[in-house]
């Protein structure tokens, strides 16, 4: 409808062009026709004239001739007389056609023919016997001029009389079109500019429409989304063991509360701070200004840990922890609380139970090692002494074996336990003291040439060892290296040992000759129960932790533990163990 | 002049191994399986002597004894090596021979403590 509107408006200032424009082209026309006219009697006017002039020299010719006998004096009259016909012809060519001016023309025509004739008979008599007009035949002559000029006169009137009526006329017109022009021009100007100021506008509404539905779309999906995650945060809030509850900030208005707190207090809460029904621990009431949500409110306080209890509809109180706190957009302006609160007696009862837990996992590991270890013992300290007093080859070479199996069932206890420690969720613990780590390195190889009495193993050792270590877990460290390489390296090369005391580390460098390390293998090397996965070597010994327990060992005193493996060096297993404070 | 050993391990098997072990080694070695009988047998154990001692047993363990002798001032009077399964929770300042016991360390730290 309003396109139709704005149509009609371009086709209505259209006609109005086109009218005017015709209106103004017929204007024109009738003006150029007008202009013709009055071009035309101009050309009558100046033809009369040049006729009368033709008479004048002609009347002036003879009379010189007559009075002086001279005739040269003809020349004149000669030139009016030929150019005579010629000039009354373009008179008659000129004037306009009416019958008034064409029987003027006539009669014009036939008085200068008479008169030419009586001026040619005045010359010709003087030229014959020397005569001169008497008074009468130049009254004559006078009459006939007089009658010529009285003739001319009135063609003349005629076309000044059509000349002022033309000129009249073309004012008009000029008038007319110039009036049709500017008003027609100006009305169709005036429709173009409201036409094109209304499809602005309506393209404007258009444009606005579109952007309006478009940020419509935009909104209801955006509402959409935050309903999905509101719903999404709702159902995880709801879902959580603890207490939560949301607040409006400015005006304290519960706008969440999950089904743990409802279950808590045993009802649902209404807005206000004392909805909750919070009581101190001794059963008071909270001072207004010391009650949480009102801190975290009034002041944008985190309340942490708060000891209280909660009144419940059966008149039971339940004692609770409570954590209050802001939460604010993304300018940082505080919109909300959140306040959550545990059953602090389910927490305690969760930490006891935990204590519990750490006590039984703490005693069952040291009841393990002890209970593992002391048979262990037995047979260490046995085979060592059969192998101290055997006399025979045979009884040496069985204790020589029962020794190093012991040493090795002695290691995957080391590792199961140190392993069982860490796993089950406790972090290795330390007891640091201060020592010289020569010692402890010295401890392990001794442990292993008992165990491996035919491998020889060369140490070298040099700077300040000393520092604060945890002498069993280094000995652990040493020994996994050492056994490692004991078990890699060729039977007929030494185990190369160097503690190098620097700055702030010591170092400690374990090297087998052998066949080195599978550059395949070399990325799982640290990774534990690797030679379970790998299913390779299943001959060595320990269940292939020992070297992720060394890592661990190192890692944990500061330090770190890498490898190299090449052909001209073997592979050195080395590991950096800061001083710690000592 | 071989020393003697107080040994106090509540493990039967261990304990009579040790003791075999000990007295081939050269040591006079008397055997007990708790820190309360150690106590009591300490008057009745020459110089030069040592106590090795273990850390977990029923009716008086390690700890307990250690803490009975120094409360007595009886510490100085023996020397004591510990050995134990858990070397990380032995008392501080004393020698320590983790089980399963080397015997050839424990023989050089009773030969390096007797007194």
């Amino acid at each position: 409808m309003r396109d139709r509107f704005i149509l009609g408006y371009f086709a209505v200032a259209l006609i109005v062009f086109g009218g005017v424009a015709i209106a103004a082209y017929q204007q024109f026309r009738q003006f150029d026709a007008e202009s013709e006219a009055i071009h035309r009697a101009e050309r009558v006017v100046g033809a009369l004239d040049r006729l009368m002039a033709s008479l004048r020299e002609a009347e002036s010719g003879q009379r010189g001739y007559l009075l002086t006998g001279d005739r040269q004096l003809l020349e004149p009259y000669r030139r009016a007389e030929a150019e005579l016909v010629e000039r009354l012809d373009h008179v008659e060519r000129t004037i306009p056609p009416t019958e008034a001016q064409r029987r003027r023309a006539r009669v014009l025509r036939e008085r200068l023919e008479d008169r030419f004739a009586t001026i040619r008979r005045g010359i010709d008599a003087h030229a014959a016997a020397g005569t001169v007009p008497d008074a009468e035949a130049f009254r004559i002559e006078q009459a006939q001029t007089l009658a010529i000029r009285g003739v001319v006169l009135e063609m003349v009137n005629d076309e000044t009389r059509r000349l002022d009526g033309e000129i009249e006329r073309a004012e008009l017109t000029a008038w007319r079109t110039s009036t049709l022009l500017v008003v027609g021009n100006g009305i169709a100007f005036a429709l173009l500019c409201t036409g094109t100021l209304l499809l602005g506008r309506e393209l404007n509404r258009r444009r606005y429409r579109e952007d309006k539905r478009r940020l419509d779309r935009e909104r209801e999906r955006l509402l959409l989304q935050s309903a999905a995650l509101e719903s999404r945060l709702e159902a995880v809030l709801d879902e959580m063991p603890i207490g939560v509850l949301l607040l409006d900030a400015p005006s304290g208005a519960i706008t969440f509360q999950n089904q743990a707190l409802r279950d808590l207090v045993g009802r649902r809460i209404g807005n206000g701070d004392d909805a909750l029904g919070l009581l101190r621990p001794d059963g008071t009431p909270f001072p207004p200004e010391e009650h949480p949500l009102a801190r975290a409110r009034a002041h944008d306080e985190v309340v942490r840990g708060v000891e209280a209890q909660v009144m419940r509809p059966e008149g039971t109180r339940k004692s609770v922890v409570l954590h209050v706190g802001p939460f604010r957009d993304q300018a940082g302006a505080t919109v909300g609380i959140v306040a959550t609160l545990d059953d602090f007696d389910d927490r305690k009862r969760a930490e006891e139970q935990q204590r519990v837990n750490e006590r039984f996992r703490s005693l069952f590991l040291r009841a393990v090692g002890h209970d593992l270890r002391n048979p262990l013992s037995v047979m260490t300290a046995g085979a060592r002494t059969l192998a101290l007093r055997a006399t025979d080859d045979a009884t040496a070479k069985v204790a020589a074996r029962m020794t190093s199996s012991s040493e090795r069932m002695a290691r995957m206890i080391d590792q199961l336990l140190a392993l069982a420690e860490t796993h089950l969720g406790g972090a290795m613990a330390l007891e640091r003291e201060p020592m010289n780590l020569g010692e402890i390195v010295e401890r392990a190889i001794e442990r292993l040439e008992v165990a491996f009495p035919n491998r020889e193993i060369r140490v070298t050792m040099s700077g300040d060892l000393r520092g604060s270590y945890d002498s069993s877990r280094l000995e652990h460290l040493v020994l996994e290296l050492l056994a490692n390489a004991i078990e890699h390296g060729r039977a007929d090369t030494p185990v190369e040992v160097d503690v190098r005391g620097d700055d702030g580390e010591v170092r400690i460098d374990v090297r087998n000759r052998g066949d080195g390390i599978p550059t395949e293998t070399m990325p799982y090397l640290f990774d534990p129960f690797r030679r379970a996965a790998a299913r390779t070597r299943l001959k060595s010994s320990g269940f292939g932790i020992g070297l992720f327990l060394a890592l661990q060992i190192a890692r944990r005193h500061g330090g770190d533990l890498e490898v190299r493996s090449t052909a001209t060096e073997g592979v050195v297993f080395r590991a950096h163990v800061p001083r710690g404070a000592s | 002049m071989s020393a003697h050993v107080l040994l106090v391990d509540d493990d039967d098997d261990l304990r009579e191994l040790l003791t075999l072990s000990l007295e081939l080694a050269g040591f006079t070695v008397h055997a007990v399986p708790n820190g309360r009988e150690a106590i009591a047998a300490i008057p009745d154990v020459p110089s030069p002597r040592v106590m090795v001692l273990d850390l977990l047993m029923p009716v008086m363990n390690g700890w307990e004894t250690v803490a009975a002798l120094e409360a007595r001032g009886l510490a100085g009077t023996i020397p004591i090596v510990i050995s134990t399964s858990a070397p990380n929770e032995a008392p501080r300042g004393y020698p320590v021979v983790a089980k399963p016991t080397p015997l050839d360390r424990l023989i050089d730290a009773i030969r390096a403590h007797a007194g």
